[in-house]
């Protein structure tokens, strides 16, 4: 009897001990055992229990150690089966030596164990196979194994992952129980090393899990176009991540092991750049990360994970990372950049405006002279091709070298330049919504709001400049940076063209001057002469009278683009880039100096010219909104930084040099941060400004386009006039001259209408600056961080990663559109004072 | 884009200023006395190719071509010791060394004869560049070969290059003190057609207000040419100072003369320039703080214009630029803006946006400065039109009595006749009006007016 018992406990189903419904469930047993005493039957009954316990438990685990997709999971069942359920075997095996033996210490003359005794033996268990039970329960709910293990267990939905059981257990170590702690921290120390060993696979290799991957927190996507050029995208799961890895942790193991692919996928493509000088990067560091990870013990702390995790960084950065990105190689690109699609570089942007007008013209030659002979509008040739572009591009980089015998070093970049950059025609056409906003831009501009683009003024069609990132650099870049970089520099580009094609206006000899030459004076010595010259004289009298409006409006409008760019150039871009240029090449010397070059920036980079500290206008507005990390989480985090660096100087070397360059993660923020700022500083994000602005370069296109029409016409009257050449035999000039003069008058209003609704949206844009500019940084935190999400795959972590870095990069906060406001209104302000109603001051 | 601009040198006054301009652009630059790069120039940032080009021996040569048809001046230079950095094909001197006599028929006739020669010498600098933005003429028009051989160079650039721009520095004579010329009404007048119907721009330098300003400055009672000249070249190497340490804005010619010119006839810019020390003019003790500000606000002070008028009440700026050099910060700028606003120390037409633009530009590396800042205030002023009258009157006065015409009827553009006189009169007649219109409200709308323009 007694051993049926112990058989039973141990395993094996009996008839003697049918499975209870419950804990207590003494109406069983009576059932199959109508003898017993209540009392026996109770004993039995929690002895049944155990047993059922025990065998719920042992099957369960055998199929969680097999099939559970967590490897944790089998890991933790594992030890619950190998260790636990042994020892319980052990147990029983003991009692069983004690009955036989009959010296189980019992105290009855019998030399029989009684029942009360092993149930005393065995009471402990049953809390301790309760809580396994649980425990198992919850690493895979069945409702009933057996039914399940005729379902074939495949049902995959409601099992835990890896993060959620070791949460449990560390929370179940804290329940009270001695025997419940003891076995929890035991479990999840079993459940820690296998998650290590997941990490491990990751930090040392870049590679996920080969088994149980999809419950690793760091997941691969798969990459969904053929864009990705083979480069695994990886992201963060929330839902995955243990609670003990920090945000910011996990977005630097995310990083190791990206930038470990990257490194991986750069020694296989390009072969010898990187296996050059050592073998393989990553594989020398193994031994000293590997010592690093292997210092973790087991109730794995935030702390002294987040401080292993920054000491592999570390030195990867260091090391491998420094190798195939250098501080000089990074600002080489950022300055290519800076100079080619931020138009540092003046004359490339007024050459490849020239080549472009230069094509278009030479294009609208062609096609006219194609359409006469096909005697039908061919709408094909208004489109660019590809071929023309490039070609365009080509010439300007030969116009710009050929230019200026430049120093060695800017040579380099225009080679560098010339073999990077280059125009494309976007692939989805936005043609028909570019055609359809130019026509009524009124009704669209509310709607097309965001999506404003100035790519197609260069060319007719839409028309980007891009830059192919060549290999190490997409460690930083990614195409979706380009993307906001050829929008910016379509942006800046025309306006840039709009302003040189409206100064171009001023070169019309005809027009400015007394061209060609009124008859010489030795003609107004007769009568005849003089009147001769009265009559000319009197003819560009009465034109210039006629221009008058033009010619106000042009220099108006000439006066407004000119502040915009240079505000746009002078203070935001320039201030933008001198804040991310003096970021990269001072990084933070130690991560105890963390604090102080990010407090110190401000004044630190008010030393170039661009960047005032504190302006007089200024002064309500501090860059404090700009910075979303209370400086206490700073401190906390360097300090901790430092602690480790105390710590760890046996392992890693401590006369490093004091300055460590940014990770190329970092730096990736931070150039993120760095163009969403710089877009939004440039008014390309506020939607109706950046529609208003589109709708005045088009309306300045066809005024500037009416007035050399106007002025052909009128050569060739004055040609008609005064020397009696015909020149077209069929055109009407003079009647040409008088609608041309209407449709200018037209165009003129419109411009004028375009740039004061333009000006007005400034205003409403500094007011709102004004009072909401808390918000607005809210605002534009949330929508850059929403960007960098998109592309990084960070997903919600980004700004906790941000900030949780001593590496934070703080932007140029901007000069403040109130400036160029000021400058704007500097005139009419004081015009107010005089007589003069405001609605003959330019602007308002 | 280098946008090479050709620098043409006619007669005494252009000649002197001119070289003193090449002396001064060669410190900036670091080139040395034989057209060398200095070793010590290495800062670069510069653009020395507007105003140099570079010889086969990589020596820098001013795009500068220098006329005169007396020989003193040009000697000067070919003896001086910048004699070297000059082309020596691009002098010009009469043969027979005769100068125009101060008579500008003269010079007008003998530019005529000889225009040939002078017109290969400026295709070929033409011809040398890439993308020829414009010519800069320096001449006086008082004289004789400035004013005369000057007005014919204009019309001739006029004519043979359309869309190029035609800048002038062009120095008017002392017309309250009479001057050493006196037939200077005359010369004026004429150069002044040309001025106003063939030329983009024109930078008025007063000579008047320039021995004003440099015997203020220098404390001498009687400033010689060569210390009036040295402010000229000063306000010239400044105001070209956009184009050498190109910026943002402004950093071409057609950027500077758009932004200060809307309509075409009224191209006559005035100037003024701070402060004047030590290093700039001889002499001068008074160095004073310089903040943007204080720069700012002389520039607007009356004393300091290079134009000696007594502007009407009506009169007001069409344009401002004000080229900063040195260590000026945008914020400083933006602060100097709001005061003189707030002080409304500068009155703007009424027809367009007017405001101070602000060209910021480096200054040169290599030439050490006392003061931190130093400012060029590029105007157009209708006030400039009070110049023009008192021009016209003293013609008129000179023309009542038919006085000193002998020695123009002599010279072939007055042998059938003075129509030459009339003609130019009514077109700076026409100029000023056209002045005076740009005061009032609706000068864009001159028909809605009445307003005779012509005779």
């Amino acid at each position: 009897m007694l051993h049926e018992i112990l058989l039973a406990l141990s395993g094996h189903p009996s008839p003697l001990l049918p499975p209870p419904a419950s804990k207590f469930d003494p109406a069983a047993i009576s059932q199959t055992f109508p003898l017993l005493s209540p009392p026996e039957r109770a004993l039995l009954s929690s002895l049944a229990w155990l047993s059922e316990l025990h065998r719920r438990v042992r099957d369960h685990t055998s199929s969680i150690s097999s099939s559970h997709p967590s490897t944790i999971c089998r890991a933790v069942s594992t030890a619950i089966a190998s260790k636990h359920l042994d020892r319980f075997q052990q147990k029983i095996v003991d009692v069983e030596r004690q009955m036989l033996r009959k010296d189980g210490g019992s105290p009855n003359e019998y030399e029989i164990m009684p029942l009360s005794l092993i149930v005393t033996e065995f009471e402990e268990w049953i809390r301790r196979m309760e809580w396994l039970w649980d425990l198992v329960y919850f690493m895979m709910p069945v409702e009933n194994v057996v039914a399940d293990q005729k379902r074939g267990l495949k049902s995959t939905n409601g099992q835990c992952s890896g993060a959620a059981i070791i949460e449990k257990l560390r929370k179940e170590a804290r329940t009270g129980f001695p025997d419940i702690h003891d076995a929890a921290t035991d479990l999840s120390r079993a459940a820690e090393t296998a998650w290590l060993r997941q990490l491990s696979s990751w930090l040392l290799y870049g590679r996920l899990p080969k088994f149980g991957g999809e419950d690793f927190f760091i997941q691969e996507e798969t990459p969904n176009e053929a864009d990705s050029k083979g480069t695994p995208i990886f992201t963060i799961s929330e839902r995955l991540r243990p609670q003990f890895v920090t945000p910011a942790t996990a977005s630097s193991i995310l990083f190791i092991g990206r930038s470990l692919n990257h490194i991986r996928i750069k020694s296989h493509s390009s072969g010898s750049t990187i296996s050059g000088n050592s073998s393989s990067p990553e594989l020398v560091l193994l031994p000293a990360h590997l010592s690093y990870l292997s210092s973790l013990s087991s109730p794995l702390t935030a702390s002294s994970l987040s401080r292993v995790i920054a000491n592999i960084r570390f030195s990867l950065s260091q090391n491998a990372l420094q190798h195939l990105l250098p501080v000089p190689k990074t600002l080489e690109i950022l300055r290519l950049l800076r100079e080619f699609f931020l138009l540092g570089r003046g004359e490339f942007a007024v050459t490849l405006i020239t080549e472009a007008d230069e094509q278009l013209n030479s294009r609208h030659r062609q096609s006219s002279r194609i359409r006469q002979a096909k005697g039908g509008d061919n709408l094909k040739g208004v489109l660019v091709r590809d071929g023309e572009v490039n070609a365009t591009l080509a010439r300007t980089w030969a116009a710009l070298s050929s230019y200026a015998p430049y120093d060695d070093e800017v040579d380099d970049k225009l080679e560098l330049a010339r073999d990077l950059v280059h125009l494309t025609l976007p692939k989805q056409s936005p043609v028909a919504s570019g055609g359809a906003h130019r026509r009524n831009e009124d009704d669209k501009a509310s709607k097309l709001q965001t999506h404003t683009r100035f790519n197609d003024l260069l060319f007719s069609s839409p028309v980007d400049l891009t830059l192919i990132i060549p290999s190490p650099l997409d460690l930083f870049l990614s195409d979706t940076d380009l993307q906001t970089y050829s929008e910016i520099n379509a942006y800046l580009l025309s306006i840039r063209r709009a302003h040189h094609h409206l100064t171009s206006l001023w070169k019309h000899s005809t027009l400015r001057r007394s061209h060609p030459q009124p008859p010489t004076l030795l003609y107004s010595n007769t009568r005849k002469d003089a009147e001769g010259n009265q009559r000319q004289r009197q003819r560009e009298s009465k034109r210039a009278r006629e221009m008058r409006k033009i010619w106000a409006t042009c220099s108006a409008t000439v006066f407004l683009l000119s502040e915009i760019e240079s505000y746009f150039q002078g203070e935001v871009v320039e201030g933008s880039w001198e804040a991310l240029r003096s970021w990269v090449e001072n990084p933070p010397s130690t991560p105890n100096t963390a604090i102080s070059t990010t407090t110190t920036s401000s004044p630190k980079s008010s030393k170039t010219p661009i960047l005032p500290p504190v302006t007089g206008s200024n002064i309500s507005r501090t860059p404090v909104p700009s910075m979303p990390v209370p400086p206490t989480k700073h401190a906390s985090s360097s300090s901790s930084t430092n602690n480790n660096e105390l710590n760890d100087s046996d392992t890693t070397n401590p006369h490093q040099p004091s300055t460590r360059p940014h990770d190329p993660e970092s730096l990736s923020r931070a150039h993120r941060v760095f163009l969403s700022t710089l877009k939004s500083s440039l008014l390309l994000d506020d939607g109706p400004f950046a529609a208003h602005m589109r709708s005045t370069l088009a309306h300045v296109d066809h005024l500037v386009a009416l007035v050399t029409r106007l002025q052909t016409v009128q050569q060739n009257l004055d040609l008609e006039a005064d020397e009696a050449v015909i020149v077209d035999a069929l055109a009407n000039h003079a009647a040409e001259e008088r609608t041309l003069l209407v449709e200018l008058e037209g165009a003129r209003e419109r411009v004028e209408r375009a740039s004061r609704r333009l000006v007005g949206r400034l205003r409403e844009y500094d007011a709102q600056e004004h009072t909401g500019r808390a918000d607005h940084a809210d605002e534009h935190i949330a929508t850059g961080d929403g960007e960098l999400g998109a592309d990084t795959g960070i997903g919600g972590t980004v700004s906790g990663s941000i900030t949780g870095d001593e590496d934070y990069f703080e932007p140029f906060a901007g000069a403040g559109v109130d400036r160029l406001l000021m400058k704007l209104d500097f005139g009419s302000l004081m015009a107010e004072n005089d007589v003069l109603g405001p609605d003959h001051v330019g602007f308002d | 884009m280098p946008r090479e601009i050709i620098t043409l040198q006619a007669g005494q006054c252009g000649n002197s200023v001119g070289s003193q301009f090449w002396q001064q652009l060669c410190q900036e630059h670091g080139i040395s006395q034989d057209g060398n790069l200095e070793d010590f120039a290495t800062e670069g940032g510069d653009r020395k190719d507007v105003f140099f080009y570079q010889s086969d021996d990589t020596r820098y040569i001013p795009r500068a071509i220098l006329l005169d048809f007396e020989p003193r001046v040009i000697h000067g230079i070919q003896t001086g010791s910048y004699k070297n950095i000059y082309n020596p094909e691009n002098f010009y001197v009469g043969k027979d060394g005769v100068g125009a006599g101060n008579n500008w028929a003269a010079g007008y006739a003998t530019g005529e004869t000889v225009h040939e020669e002078i017109m290969e010498m400026i295709d070929r600098e033409a011809d040398g560049s890439d993308s020829l933005e414009g010519f800069m003429l320096l001449h006086s028009i008082a004289g004789g070969t400035g004013s005369g051989l000057g007005s014919f160079l204009l019309e001739k650039l006029n004519d043979r290059f359309p869309k190029k721009l035609i800048q002038t520095y062009s120095v008017f004579p002392d017309s309250q003190s009479g001057g050493d010329v006196v037939v200077h009404p005359y010369n004026s007048l004429l150069a002044m057609r040309r001025l106003a119907q063939n030329a983009d721009a024109v930078t008025v330098l007063d000579n008047g207000a320039l021995s004003r300003i440099a015997a203020d400055r220098l404390h001498t009672s009687e400033p010689s040419f060569q210390q009036t000249n040295q402010l000229v070249s000063t306000v010239m190497s400044a105001s070209t100072a956009p184009l050498r340490y190109p910026g943002y804005m402004h950093n071409d010619l057609v950027g500077i003369i758009a932004s200060l010119i809307p309509t075409p006839r009224c191209h006559f810019l005035m100037t003024s320039y701070t402060p004047f020390t030590g290093e700039n003019v001889e002499q001068a003790k008074t160095v004073r703080k310089t903040t943007v500000l204080d720069v700012m606000r002389r520039l607007l002070q009356p004393k300091n214009r290079m134009v000696s008028t007594n502007p009407g009440k009506n009169s007001c700026y069409i344009s401002i630029l004000n080229v900063i050099q040195g260590e000026a910060d945008p914020t400083d700028v933006h602060k100097s803006l709001l005061r003189i606003r707030e002080r409304r120390l500068a009155t703007f037409i009424p027809w367009g946006p007017a405001s101070i633009q602000v060209a910021l530009t480096k200054k040169s590396p290599y030439i050490p400065m006392s003061h931190r800042v130093s400012g060029l205030m590029l105007a157009n002023h209708t006030g400039i039109a009070a110049l023009f009258k008192r021009i016209v009157a003293q013609y008129d006065r000179l023309r009542k009595r038919n006085a000193f015409l002998e020695q123009y009827k002599k010279e072939a553009p007055f042998a059938e006749g003075l129509g030459e006189f009339d003609e130019a009169r009514a077109v700076v007649h026409d100029l000023i009006a056209e002045y005076e219109a740009a005061e009032g409200i609706d000068y864009l709308d001159p028909d809605a007016g009445k307003e005779g323009l012509g005779e």
